[in-house]
């Protein structure tokens, strides 16, 4: 009986909410042991490690409060649905990726990955050219100019106006 | 104080300075304008670009888009019922309803003069608080600015964010990302570096600022769809002296609910505009038409007090180097960039930089309300520039502004990643406004709370009690945490709803 409620449970959990709330629960304890070992110079109080291992604290409270939220709305849910309103009661969310977004960061990763080898202007120009035509911009001139053009205005702008260092 | 106001006015009245708070506020108009762009987007990339100019250039672009792009939300709110910046959600309610009803340039002329009027009175707000303000900070010690930064990130985590757990989450991993790097104050041990130089020197707060808001600003607009909309005209836009004289009452109130809201640290004027239109609701006994349906006074509400909230957020940046909200942290950035320090003791040693604020913040209006009301033709197409070829534009301009911090790709690298958490931060209701807070306000907490410890050999509660600043400072913040405690929100409205029933009865 409590394992199949356990797995109610599990079910009816928020999954992306409750990943993060065990991500930070990991991670404030992997902060904590690091901020533990940093040298404390004599005294506890003057090392550097005591605000991220107070910090390391709180997130690890945090993350258990936010951990208990998410079964106490699991708990709710099958209360509900137990109600007998004959629906299964789920709270619907869109998926957390979806293609345009990951597209458009394996674009931007690659433009950073090239940006030191080709200068600037070449980078940019592909790389404005590539996402524009991605995300359906506009027509092949329309793309094409505003992938030429933006990239040169910008150089010309920040390299002789603003005086910035430019890739 | 005549000397120093004469002093700044002659630094400022020069034709370079005078051209970039033009330039600067027509750009933030633009920005303000744009629904996806932001002016703390633009902020952020500006501080990088305007690093290597002097402290007097850097501020007059800087605060000239921040005047416009807080106004300029209010454009294609008005005309489109898309705000183009949070401050004018509100404008949203009865602006485009007058938009429907062919009245867009009537709106946007009132929108104009008020949110000048509110520039104006929070502009005089600064100038005549900050000075007083100041001179009381003078006596905050460690203690003080340990517990003030905790203040900051409290009420942030409590007003910025739909959950305080999370609100408070985001804060904590601002500071833990503002740790990384040397140890500030003895300088030989590095903080989650691992041996690489490149985290030695930490995590650069502007690569941070422009990957937070910008490069995840730009992720959440990709998933959205192309945006093609039929822009009303906006004509007879020039404000009527009878409109302003029927709404004055109001905008003194929407006024200094904007500057007090400012004030506050973290929270902007996208509250300040909905706390005054909904006073707006609640104390207007006869609107000009039904809230909601094209009263002028819905428009007249939230765009004082958004443009009111810009000096307000200015009071604790500059008086006490708390930023009242994102924007203001960035013109703090733009101080630290320059080598000088906002606080108490700004009014000290760079009182000349204060004023010239107050004096560009006052031309930045007056070009906000020439531009805004001659130039709102130019704005309606503006408005209608397809995502799809904005956002890409947007962060080009992102990585070139990380690259020119240092010249170094390892803070374009710091943007990415930053800007690839501030968007998984947004889609989870986090609150990207405190974790920037965080990251701000993680050094002078860090270095003021060892250095009070020292100060008290490890007794820093004692000490705390023993101050008196210190004492009210930490019962605010026991009182905010405790109050957001659900036992003790029931309580407390189980008392008020009580206490109500017998005053009706």
């Amino acid at each position: 009986m409590e394992k199949r409620l356990f797995a109610v449970i599990i079910k009816k959990l928020n999954k992306n909410e409750t990943i993060i709330g065990l991500f930070v629960f990991i991670i404030s304890i992997y902060i904590y042991i690091e901020s533990i070992h940093l040298p404390d110079f004599g005294k506890s109080y003057e090392s550097p490690g005591l605000l991220p291992a107070f910090i390391a604290v709180c997130m690890f409270v945090l993350s258990i409060f936010l951990i208990a939220e998410e079964i106490k709305k699991a708990l709710n849910l099958i209360k509900e649905e137990n109600k007998g309103s004959g629906e299964d009661a789920t709270i619907n969310r869109e998926p957390l990726w979806d293609q345009r977004i990951i597209m458009a960061i394996v674009i931007i990763i690659i433009y950073i990955i090239i940006l030191p080898n080709i200068s600037f202007l070449g980078a940019s120009i592909l790389f404005l050219f590539a996402i524009m035509s991605y995300l359906k911009a506009g027509n092949f001139f329309l793309i094409s100019m505003i992938s030429l053009l933006i990239p040169i205005g910008i150089q010309y702008l920040f390299a002789n106006v603003f005086q910035q260092l430019i890739p | 104080m005549s000397d120093l106001l004469i002093q700044a006015i002659s630094q400022v009245f020069v034709f370079k300075v005078i051209m970039l708070i033009g330039i600067g506020t027509v750009s933030g108009i633009l920005v303000g304008a744009i629904p996806g762009l932001t002016v703390t987007m633009a902020t952020a990339i500006l501080v990088s670009f305007t690093y290597g100019w002097s402290l007097l250039e850097a501020l007059a672009l800087i605060m000239g888009v921040f005047v416009g792009g807080v106004y300029g939300g209010c454009q294609s709110a008005i005309l489109v019922n898309i705000p183009g910046a949070p401050a004018a959600i509100s404008t949203a309610f009865d602006g485009f309803p007058l938009s429907q009803r062919g009245e867009a340039g009537r709106a946007i002329g009132i929108a104009t003069s008020q949110s000048f009027l509110g520039g104006l009175i929070g502009t005089g707000v600064l100038a005549i608080l900050a000075p007083p303000i100041s001179h009381f900070a003078l006596r905050f010690g460690s203690f003080e600015y340990f517990l003030l930064g905790i203040f900051g990130l409290t009420t942030i985590s409590r007003l910025a964010s739909k959950s305080l757990i999370k609100g408070l989450l985001s804060a904590c991993f601002g500071i833990f990302i503002a740790m990384i790097g040397v140890d500030p104050v003895y300088g030989v041990c590095g903080r989650f570096t691992y041996g690489n130089t490149q985290l030695m020197g930490g995590v650069h707060f502007v690569a941070a600022l422009i990957g937070l808001f910008g490069l995840s600003e730009v992720l959440a607009q990709i998933k959205l769809a192309q945006f093609k909309a039929i822009i009303p005209k906006a004509v007879g836009v020039m404000p009527k002296w009878s409109d302003m004289k029927r709404y004055f009452s109001l905008t003194i109130r929407s006024s200094f609910i904007g500057v007090f809201i400012g004030a506050l640290p973290g929270v902007g004027g996208d509250i300040a505009s909905l706390v005054a239109y909904d006073n707006a609701k609640r104390t207007v006994k006869n609107p000009s038409r039904p809230f909601g349906e094209g009263a002028y006074e819905g428009v007249v509400a939230p765009e004082t007090a958004n443009n009111a909230c810009v000096g307000g957020a200015l009071i604790p940046a500059l008086t006490l180097g708390i930023p009242g909200d994102a924007v203001s942290a960035l013109v703090l950035a733009s101080f630290f960039l320059h080598g000088l320090r906002p606080g108490p003791l700004m009014m000290v040693h760079n009182p000349d930089s204060f004023w010239a604020i107050i004096i560009m913040s006052i031309i930045a209006n007056v070009f906000m309300l020439i531009f805004g009301l001659s130039l709102s033709k130019v704005f309606s197409y503006v408005v209608a520039i397809p995502k799809n070829i904005l956002m890409p534009i947007i962060v080009v301009l992102c990585v070139i502004g990380s690259y020119a911090i240092e010249g170094n790709i390892f803070h374009v690298w710091a943007m990415v990643l930053l800007g690839l958490i501030g968007w998984i931060m947004r889609r989870f209701d986090y609150s990207v406004g405190a974790m920037v807070l965080g990251i701000i306000l993680g050094p002078i907490i860090d270095q003021n709370l060892r250095r009070s410890l020292v100060l008290s050999e490890g007794n820093i509660i004692a000490a705390i009690v023993g101050r008196p600043i210190s004492l009210v400072l930490f019962v605010i913040i026991i009182v905010l945490i405790i109050s957001e405690i659900p036992i003790v929100k029931l309580f407390w409205y189980k008392i008020f709803s009580g206490l109500s029933k017998k005053t009706h009865s």
